[in-house]
Order: C-alpha cells, then sequence, then structure tokens
C-alpha cells in the first residue's frame, strides 16, 4: 500500500543505532518466554501515515502511552536488512522519537496481510526483550502480574 | 446467531453442532471461548480494536468445530483493528499459525516455517471451512 510519507517523517536513521519499541499491551511481548511477540510490529490504519512508533532511548519509546509493558530493542540495520524497503526515519518534530515505515498494513488487501505478517515475525525473532515490566522514567521498572 | 456451548464433566452440548460431538469440552478449551468473549468490553465502550459482536460469534462457530479440540489449547486471542486473530506459536518447531477473522464468514490462515532462524515458507490463504485449520493446526502440531 503506499501511503505519502507524512511532513512529520525525516532521514533514515544510520544502521548502527539501537532503537526501542514500547510494549502498549501485554499480548505484544511472551514474559515466560523472554519473547517479542509479531503483534508488537503491526501496524494500524492510523498509523501507517507516519510508521509505527520507536524511541531513541527506552524514555522515548514509552513517553506517549498513558501505560506500557515494558519494551524490546532492535538495531535500525536489521530493520533496514529485512524486505519491503523498510526504513527507520527520524521524527521532525521530536528529535527522540523515530518511525519505522513502509510496514504493509495487516488489514488492506491478502498481499499486504502476508508481508505484514511475515515481517511483523521477523521484526520480532531479531528483538531483544528489555524488560517485560512497567517502565516508568526515573522510576525504573514496576513488575506487573500477567 | 448466537452460539451456545457448555462444559460438563458427563454431557457437553453444542447447539450449533449437526450432530453430537462425543470429545470432552476440557477447561482448557473452554477458556479459548472466554477469551473471546471477552473480547467484547464489558461496561465501557469499544476500542478501535473491538470486534463487532457478529464477528466474535463467527469465530465461535468456527473454533468448535476445529477437531480435535485439544488443538485449541495454548492458542493466543488477540482482537487487532476489529478484526481477531488467534494464533499458534511453537519456537520448538519453528512454526507459526494465525487463523484471522477479519469479520463475519470470513477465515484466513497463516501459516510459517522457520528454520535456522531463517523463514523458509509463509502462505496466507482464504479458507472456506473449519476443516482447512484443523489440517493445519495437524501440521503445526507434527
Amino acid at each position: 500500500m503506499s501511503v505519502p510519507a507524512s511532513s512529520n517523517v525525516g532521514e533514515p536513521l544510520g544502521n548502527d543505532v539501537i532503537i526501542y519499541r514500547a510494549f502498549s499491551d501485554k499480548s505484544y511481548r511472551h514474559r515466560k518466554r523472554n519473547k517479542v511477540r509479531s503483534g508488537a510490529y503491526l501496524i494500524r490504519e492510523d498509523e501507517i501515515a507516519d510508521g509505527l512508533s520507536v524511541g531513541l532511548t527506552p524514555k522515548d519509546a514509552v513517553k506517549y502511552l498513558k501505560t506500557n509493558y515494558g519494551y524490546c530493542s532492535i538495531s535500525v540495520g536489521a530493520v533496514h536488512a529485512l524486505p519491503y524497503n523498510l526504513k527507520v526515519r527520524a521524527d521532525n518534530i521530536d528529535p527522540g522519537h523515530a518511525f519505522i515505515c513502509n510496514l504493509p498494513l495487516v488489514t488492506s488487501s491478502d498481499r499486504h496481510r502476508e508481508e505484514a505478517m511475515f515481517v511483523a515475525g521477523e521484526l520480532a525473532r531479531k528483538s531483544k526483550i528489555e524488560t517485560c515490566d512497567t517502565f516508568i522514567p526515573n522510576g525504573g521498572h514496576q513488575p506487573i502480574e500477567d | 446467531m448466537r452460539v451456545a456451548y457448555a462444559h460438563s464433566q458427563s454431557h457437553p452440548t453444542y447447539s450449533s453442532s449437526t450432530k453430537r460431538l462425543v470429545e470432552p469440552f476440557v477447561r482448557e478449551v473452554s477458556k479459548v471461548f472466554g477469551q473471546l468473549e471477552l473480547l467484547i468490553p464489558n461496561g465501557n465502550g469499544p476500542t478501535q480494536d473491538t470486534p463487532a459482536p457478529e464477528t466474535v460469534d463467527w469465530a465461535k462457530q468456527v473454533l468448535l468445530r476445529v477437531l480435535p479440540r485439544k488443538f485449541l489449547i495454548g492458542a493466543e486471542i488477540n482482537a487487532f483493528q476489529r478484526e481477531i486473530h488467534v494464533a499458534w506459536e511453537s519456537d520448538e518447531r519453528g512454526k507459526r499459525v494465525v487463523v484471522f477473522f477479519p469479520g463475519p464468514s470470513q477465515i484466513k490462515i497463516y501459516h510459517e516455517l522457520v528454520k535456522d532462524d531463517a523463514v523458509e515458507e509463509h502462505k496466507l490463504v482464504n479458507a472456506s471451512s473449519p476443516d482447512e485449520i484443523s489440517t493445519r493446526l495437524r501440521w503445526f502440531f507434527q
């Protein structure tokens, strides 16, 4: 699905940069297996114009969320190595924030659904769980029961 | 159509079935249907993920017909953009199956095989019956 990039989206980040994806839902990670689940990388219709939200620090990753269930990390190089021309681009408005652009949208067509599932699985496998507990900037981690 | 189901030690009944099924409706299986019901918020308003009640009923009707029922144990159920996603994942077997219920009367099945940390096979199909889910899950549990 071709969607014009919004003016919020800036230049691609370098491959050596580490980005952080916050878990806004418990189902985005598997605590017992210490694994990221593919749902963490499925983009929603209202995010498609900019891209999937990531932070350049854990604090930046969670700052727009009311609550979080931890976060994971992945290198920009690992994202850029995947197909479908995935790019991690800076947020022109917020220097601590970035977007994973060109993710296929599950709900747009069967072809995009298959691509979205494939690429979300790859991103989840290449990500590293940092914590499955609620991350509170300046307050550490707050254990939560699943 | 509302689907009625009940589990008891002695006589499980399935009003949506054309024939009485003799396979027991174990507690772990009923958990799957409980999770489906929880997708409709009780009290709070719907979110951007909340599926229509008709989609929840459709998912129940289909999953009730997946045999053997033990295949349902361990399924992860999530709502996403008004769809229902039911997923099975095994790190040991390197397999993933996701059944999508985008809306009533629709079933899509995605499967993936990972070997040596690389995806060897992946495919999405439009399914026309619960038998196709059972067949794919037989592959998953092999």
